[in-house]
């Protein structure tokens, strides 16, 4: 519980220095997805139920900060054109998507939790830039079929994973706090498996 | 899989689907909350970057920017001269509208905003201002800033619009985004076209397109685009771009503009706000200067005075 309370506060302090990362004017201004890395590593160290209640979690809070809604009073588009006019709010990416992209990944990220029970960091490092990767491409995807069309310039393949690769870099980083911060809470990471029954996956 | 796993992915699924239909009041209620939150993490990093930025300066002479200051008030008198013309020019038309019994157009007054935070989303071109609906901002509010244009004149461009509003900060959706469209058209002609960003533009990038040009127009490199005015969100003849290339397509034409404002260096905006007033009504304070300590509104008192809306002591 107290290790649970620790990645709270943990989320919490990621999503405020959040605002002090700057963007990577060389690499198509992406920036250090500090919330994003900081779940993805929990997710490794904790069960399915709580990884599940950390997405819940950590999507809420980036969707309260991230989504974007834009209002059209006139569909300029329409009238310029023979489409039909379409005014009113749009979203691209409704409230509570990151929810569902964080227990999607999250549950990929619970597939190499053995591996972290054995103290082997370096595939879980890797999944956390891979997840990063998938779950930019996801927001991407999801924004190209509501707009209607598929538009992949080389500057979209170079951001997405300009932010996945500083994600990864941290991720060791993170393990390390998050390792001294469950022996300080005296919690025991232990794979419980994910397949049905007693004495599976154990 | 565990049956406490696919009790708690079930929940999940519901909790999940229950937030799915929250409905834009809903979402901006959330979201109003989470920038209170945040927004002295906001301040904070903006500061950091300002003085970041000074330290990284190079140290100038005492002799440079006793120069400097002489060529800005220089400016400031050359544009209070123009302001006071406008402001006259205003209150004529205002008065031949009445005389010819057209309805009055309501004033439109500038608040002066500062970008406390930028492209926080990976996918959206946004930035959010200091100054929210406590300040008169509503949504869809015109954002201006004030640009050089080729003849080496200051004039308006245009940077976007609000697109989200909160108590005392608004997220403006610049220019750049593919969700910002804007009707221009060709300085000093009339075809017109919908300009409108790119999808995954950069910095590096930020060329934006003005889509369905008639066919036949024939569009120069370096033809300045302007807002035209149509559907009435934006103001006619903002500065908006230079045309980099044109090209014919099968049933129109489409040009790649190269915005006029430089949204990498951007500090300070104006947000064009409608005070509802009709135009001959309104005291003639429209622009409020960057160093203003007081912000200023309604009408003035018998000494002529305007009365103080907030002050800032700092």
């Amino acid at each position: 519980m107290i290790y649970f309370l620790f990645i709270v506060v943990m989320l919490v302090g990621a999503m405020a220095a959040q605002e002090f990362m700057p963007v990577m004017d060389f690499a198509q201004q992406a920036r250090v997805l500090l919330v994003p890395a900081v779940f993805f590593a929990s997710a490794v160290t904790v069960s399915y139920p709580v990884m599940l209640i950390l997405a819940l979690m950590a999507g809420f809070m980036w969707d309260a900060r991230n989504v974007v809604l834009v209002e059209s009073p006139v569909d300029l588009v329409a009238m310029f054109s023979e489409q039909k006019a379409q005014p009113g709010t749009e979203v691209d990416l409704p409230f509570g998507y990151s929810i569902l992209l964080y227990g999607l990944l999250g549950s990929l990220m619970q597939g190499v939790r053995p591996l972290y029970m054995k103290g082997r960091w370096e595939l879980p490092t890797v999944m956390v830039g891979a997840v990063t990767f998938l779950l930019l491409l996801f927001e991407y995807l999801f924004i190209n079929f509501r707009r209607g069309d598929f538009y992949f310039p080389q500057e979209v393949w170079e951001k997405i994973i300009a932010s996945a690769l500083p994600s990864m870099a941290i991720a060791p980083l993170v393990f390390l706090i998050l390792s001294r911060l469950a022996r300080w809470a005296g919690y025991r990471s232990r794979y419980e498996g994910l397949a049905y029954g007693e004495g599976h996956g154990r | 899989m565990k049956r406490i796993n696919l009790i708690a992915l079930f929940v999940f699924v519901g909790i999940v689907a229950w937030i799915f239909t929250f409905d834009n009041e809903a979402t901006n209620k959330i979201q109003s909350g989470a920038m209170s939150l945040l927004s002295p993490f906001m301040k904070a990093s903006g500061e950091t970057k300002e003085i970041y930025k000074d330290i990284k300066a190079p140290n100038r002479s005492k002799e440079e920017l006793a120069g400097e200051n002489e060529q800005l008030k220089l400016a400031n008198d050359q544009l209070r001269i123009e302001n006071d013309r406008l402001q006259l020019l205003a209150k004529d038309n205002a008065t031949f509208r009445m005389a010819l019994n057209l309805q009055e157009s309501s004033a439109l007054e500038l608040v002066s905003a500062r970008i406390i935070s930028r492209r926080t989303s990976t996918w959206f071109s946004t930035l959010v201002i200091d100054k929210g609906y406590n300040q008169d901002v509503s949504t869809d509010s015109p954002v201006i800033t004030a640009v050089m244009n080729e003849s080496g004149r200051s004039d308006t461009g245009l940077v976007g619009k609000t697109t989200q509003v909160f108590a005392d900060e608004s997220v403006v959706i610049l220019l750049t985004d593919e969700k910002c469209q804007v009707a221009a058209k060709i300085y000093g002609k009339t075809e017109q076209g919908i300009c409108m960003g790119q999808r995954g533009a950069t910095e590096r990038t930020p060329y934006l397109k003005l889509r369905f040009l008639p066919k036949e127009s024939q569009l120069e490199p370096g033809t300045p685009i302007v807002s035209s005015g149509v559907g009435g969100l934006f103001p006619i003849g903002l500065q908006i771009g230079y045309v980099k290339e044109f090209r014919r397509l099968d049933y129109d034409a489409e040009a790649t503009i190269q915005p006029a404002v430089d949204f990498g260096s951007l500090e300070h905006v104006f947000v064009i706000v409608e005070t509802g007033m009709p135009m001959d009504e309104v005291p003639i304070i429209p622009v409020q200067p960057m160093e203003a300590k007081a912000e200023v509104s309604g009408l003035p008192d018998e000494d002529g005075d305007l009365p103080v809306r907030k002050a800032e002591v700092e």
